[in-house]
């Protein structure tokens, strides 16, 4: 019994001493004995595995034969005899099933791994199998619905499809209505299994697009990529019907390929989306369209798109020998897939044309190149290219030739004061004070008096602090990234001058020197010319102009040695060859009569030496008079 | 990995020939070449080109009657022993050379650019970045070379127009410098100034035809020759023979005499970039075809493990001569005796023997040309 004094004891001793919280114990993921134990298990399993599954196949067999005869004894107890030879089909389908029973798939599929198997005729059979393949009951994905096609007698079968990745109305409407409302007249041939499968496709579906499968590979590729999967009972096949339609960002404005003129269409997620974008533009019956599969676990489809009468066939065929070379298990970038095909990947510079625009995409295919796209990237990477085509934008085929010519050259400019202005600043201020006049000289010397620090921590300094901002602005969300990025480097740069840690000339060389590298289009080009200049600012403070000239030499003789898929890197200038009036120099549109030589087309010649023909004709309404 | 050199076409062929020829013209030889013949120092290296066209055009007859390369037309028409020598003597020029080039390209870094650094690093820096570009293939030493030659032959024009100020036309007289006869046989002697010419008949099967070897070497030649020359005669309008006789390093003072306005002066820094990646490319090709004729020669698989060693032995070469002095005797000696001689004894050896050869075979050609 609890009196005042053991209550008041209880109170004060909950008060004063000490519990341990009630926490849960920690989670620690101890790799080594969940690898023994799954070893172990493993071990175990696969002695018995193989025995359980025969067992397991029979059992099914054996009932669906019990469920056959205790049909038959129901109706000759009835005397429905006439039912009787409805079960003539039941029965031929048990012979079918029987044959499927040879000692020898019987012992091949105990033993293989669901995704070697076959289709089986039992349905029981397949539905085990796409449980334990889509690991049901734990995947809420799959759904597998079971139907009663009503034929004479009815014929039970299943449709299996991931939620999410089909169309329910395509589903509803154009599968599961035409299939449970077909009149079991129209059965032709009596149902036998061979023209059961036919008449479903041809009468009954009419979805656009329906392929038969046969194993468990392409019935997964199917539902993977959101077609609906019938199995039949007593057919040893499924039926992969077209019901796709995930849910896909549609067809918008390019983000980092804006132009002022041309398209502002840009790639989405959807392979489809994107191979319909670039046959909408480029519409040709000679445009190809091949589908490759790659990666071992997710089956990622890769489209190659070229024009077959110009595209040369060696470059088509080794594009597809590296894709289909590639042993992974998942490609789930267009990138890793460009790393994993071209001729140097350790080398920075980049070996294929990367662009979210179709337009861009068919100037090229037009030129003779080849396409490749990955399904949910919204790129599409064109092979082979040359250093200069790294300079090209999407507007250049809109301006004038002398526009687009200016243009380019100051790109290249711009590549050249990237890699090259602060590697100058730092030589000529080392070593090589006496190649700049005496004022700027002096100029200089007065704005450093005050720096405490050598220019070369201070150019390190500046160039780690705007890689910072840039990398900073990429990541912080929306327009935000954008403002905070101009603030940050506006603000940083003014203390930093206040403060005496840096001069104001190296704030200027490095705001030009970044300012100038976002100016080379492509971005994995601007990449590597940001990287390569730390080892050329590198060799500058150690040995001034000798070490930037050895730099930009051996750098020069890199790329000369790259090839882009067989094409020399430098194409057209060294190996000189010639040129389609559009490298650098871009000529008037009416003058690039040729593909480039170096893509070694199939049809070499674009466009007839007078392409304007209409120059050859008298004006409609009459000459000018003077 | 395969020693095969590469596929190569004219514009490719004349660039290395080109700058295999070029990098004296950085050197203190046209000093030499002034204290020697004095004012006649610019035709003299004209005659000197027109010998190697000439020994350029024997060389096409060559490889007409007999296709290959070097060494396989050497053992065709020589036998094995004569085609060893014939290498061994090619080898020799060309480690000879880019020995004699990096340590004078490293003095003068030293001179001009870092007095500072030492001495050894250079050599060691010259000889890492020559054997990494070596290592990239002779068809990028070669494609490099073409693209940095347009710029590189434009900022020589450039200083060259620069100097017009101070052009002094009366310099250049008289053209006989200490006379017709000493100058000619200076000039017949200085021909082995282009041995490196022979470049491309080493690697004669990358050409694409006798016709492509042709024309690149002459054309290599011709216009090496023609900015040699002029480089010569601005140099002695601009100094006088007394004056350019004393210089050590003739273009880097024509560099340093640029002044047209405050603020376009003193450019000879900006030069360096210039002289540097011109006397890289050609210890680099020098380096390669050095190692090349050693993988034919002893019929090794791959070329480029034998490059970092070459280029280490180069180096060690290059830190043999006490001093500048000394290495600038030795290229003059060299050139005049050994390099000459070759040049002038190889080439009539292996005409009259494919001559004799051709006759022997009835005057029947194996080229397609």
């Amino acid at each position: 019994m609890e009196t005042i004094f053991s209550k008041t004891y209880k109170y004060l001793k909950n008060i004063l001493v000490y519990k341990p919280p009630h926490t849960p114990t920690p989670f620690v993921l101890d790799d080594k004995s969940d690898k023994t134990k799954a070893k172990s298990s493993m071990r175990l399993e696969n002695g018995l595995v193989g025995q359980a599954e025969e067992l397991q196949i029979l059992l099914r067999q054996a009932k669906q034969l019990k469920e056959v005869l205790e049909m038959a004894a129901k109706n000759l107890k009835a005397g429905q005899f006439t039912h009787l030879t409805q079960m003539k089909t039941v029965v031929k389908k048990l012979a079918a099933i029987k044959s499927e029973r040879s000692p020898v798939r019987l012992a091949y599929d105990a033993v293989s791994q669901p995704d070697d198997r076959q289709v089986s005729a039992v349905l029981a059979e397949n539905r085990a199998l796409l449980e334990k393949l889509y690991k049901l009951p734990h995947n809420k994905d799959i759904i597998i619905r079971n139907l009663i096609l009503p034929f004479a007698p009815p014929i039970k079968a299943i449709l299996v499809f991931l939620d999410g990745m089909v169309d329910s109305k395509t589903l509803n409407l154009a599968v599961l209505q035409p299939l449970m409302y077909f009149s079991p007249d129209h059965v032709r041939d009596g149902g036998t299994i061979g023209s059961l499968t036919a008449q479903i496709i041809e009468e009954c579906l009419p979805a656009n697009q329906i392929n038969k499968a046969v194993d468990y590979q392409s019935v997964q590729h199917g539902i993977n990529s959101g077609d609906s999967a019938l199995f039949i009972e007593g057919v040893p096949e499924a039926i992969l019907i077209n019901t796709r339609g995930m849910v896909q960002r549609g067809v918008n404005k390019p983000t980092t390929e804006q132009t002022v003129r041309g398209s502002q269409a840009s790639f989405s997620e959807g392979l489809r989306i994107n191979t319909a974008l670039i046959r909408g533009t480029l519409k040709s019956s000679e445009l190809v369209t091949e589908i490759l599969s790659i990666g071992k676990k997710t089956n990622t489809s890769c489209a190659i798109m070229y024009l077959e009468s110009v595209a040369n066939p060696m470059l088509v065929a080794e594009l597809k020998r590296r894709i289909e070379g590639i042993s992974t298990d998942y490609m789930g970038d267009i990138g890793s897939l460009q790393q994993f095909i071209e001729d140097h990947p350790g080398n920075l510079f980049p070996q294929a044309l990367s662009t979210e625009r179709p337009d861009r995409v068919c100037v090229h295919l037009a030129e003779g190149r080849v396409a490749f796209i990955l399904d949910g990237v919204p790129l599409a990477h064109i092979v082979p290219v040359s250093f200069f085509t790294f300079f090209h934008s999407a507007e250049d085929f809109s301006f004038k030739a002398i526009a687009s010519t200016g243009l380019r050259i100051l790109r290249l400019a711009a590549a050249f004061i990237t890699l090259l202005l602060p590697s100058l600043y730092l030589a000529i201020n080392y070593f090589h004070q006496e190649a700049l006049p005496t004022e700027i000289a002096l100029a200089i010397a007065g704005a450093r008096e005050k720096v405490p620090f050598p220019a070369l921590i201070e150019i390190v300094l500046m160039e780690f602090s705007f890689e910072l901002i840039r990398e900073g602005g990429l990541r912080i969300p929306g327009v935000l990234g954008a403002t905070i990025g101009i603030v940050g480097a506006l603000i940083l740069g003014q203390a930093a001058v206040t403060a005496n840690i840096v001069s104001p000339i190296v704030v200027i060389i490095i705001a030009l020197a970044g300012l100038a590298s976002f100016a080379i289009p492509d971005f994995q080009m601007a990449m590597a010319f940001r990287i390569i200049r730390f080892p050329m600012l590198m060799l500058a403070a150690t040995l001034g102009l000798v070490g930037v000239a050895s730099g930009f030499l051996l750098l020069v003789l890199l790329l000369c040695s790259m090839k882009s898929f067989g094409m020399p890197y430098m194409l057209p200038i060294a190996p000189r060859v010639e040129g389609n009036l559009d490298v650098v120099v871009r000529g008037p549109v009416f003058h690039q009569e040729q593909r480039p030589d170096g893509l070694n087309t199939k049809d070499t010649i674009k466009q007839p030496a007078l392409s304007r023909e209409w120059l050859k004709e008298k004006p409609l309404g009459g000459q000018d008079k003077p | 990995m395969s020693y095969q050199p590469g596929r190569m076409g004219i514009a490719e062929g004349m660039a290395l020939v080109f700058i295999i020829l070029l990098p004296r013209i950085f050197l203190t030889t046209p000093a030499n070449d002034a204290a020697t013949v004095a004012t006649a120092s610019w035709w003299m290296i004209i005659v000197s080109g027109l010998l190697t066209i000439l020994t350029i055009i024997a060389w096409v007859y060559i490889l007409q009657q007999t296709p290959g390369d070097l060494f396989s037309i050497s053992e065709k028409l020589l036998g094995r022993i004569g085609a060893w020598l014939v290498t061994i003597t090619c080898i020799v020029f060309f480690f000879l050379n880019a020995a004699l080039l990096l340590r004078q390209f490293a003095e003068n870094t030293l001179l001009t650019a870092l007095p500072q650094m030492e001495f050894s690093f250079i050599i060691g820096w010259y000889a890492f970045v020559v054997a990494l570009g070596a290592l990239l293939g002779l068809e990028a030493l070669a494609r490099g070379t073409y693209l940095l030659l347009p710029i590189s032959v434009f900022s020589i024009l450039i200083v060259l127009l620069l100097l017009a100020p101070n052009y002094d036309t009366y310099n250049l007289a008289p053209w006989q410098g200490y006379g017709l006869l000493p100058s000619l046989k200076h000039g017949i002697q200085n021909a082995g100034t282009n041995f490196g010419a022979l470049i491309l008949v080493i690697v004669a099967p990358a050409m694409q035809n006798v016709r492509t070897f042709k024309w690149a070497s002459i054309l290599g030649i011709m216009g090496c020759v023609f900015l040699k020359a002029l480089s010569i005669m601005v140099f002695t309008m601009v100094f006088g023979i007394v004056v350019a006789s004393e210089k050590t390093l003739p273009f880097f003072e024509m560099a340093r005499l640029v002044y047209l306005s405050r603020y376009l002066q003193r450019i000879e820094a900006l030069f360096i970039i210039l002289w540097v990646i011109v006397g890289l490319l050609g210890i680099a090709i020098s380096l390669y075809m050095g190692a090349y004729l050693i993988t034919r020669l002893l019929k090794l698989p791959a070329l480029q493990p034998i490059i970092p060693l070459s280029a280490y032995i180069i180096a060690q070469l290059a830190m043999i001569p006490p001093d500048i002095a000394t290495v600038i005797r030795i290229d003059g000696f060299v050139i005049a005796n050994f390099f000459t001689t070759s040049l002038f004894i190889l080439t009539p050896l292996l005409l009259v023997a494919s001559m004799m050869k051709t006759i022997k075979k009835g005057g029947q050609s194996c080229s397609s040309d």
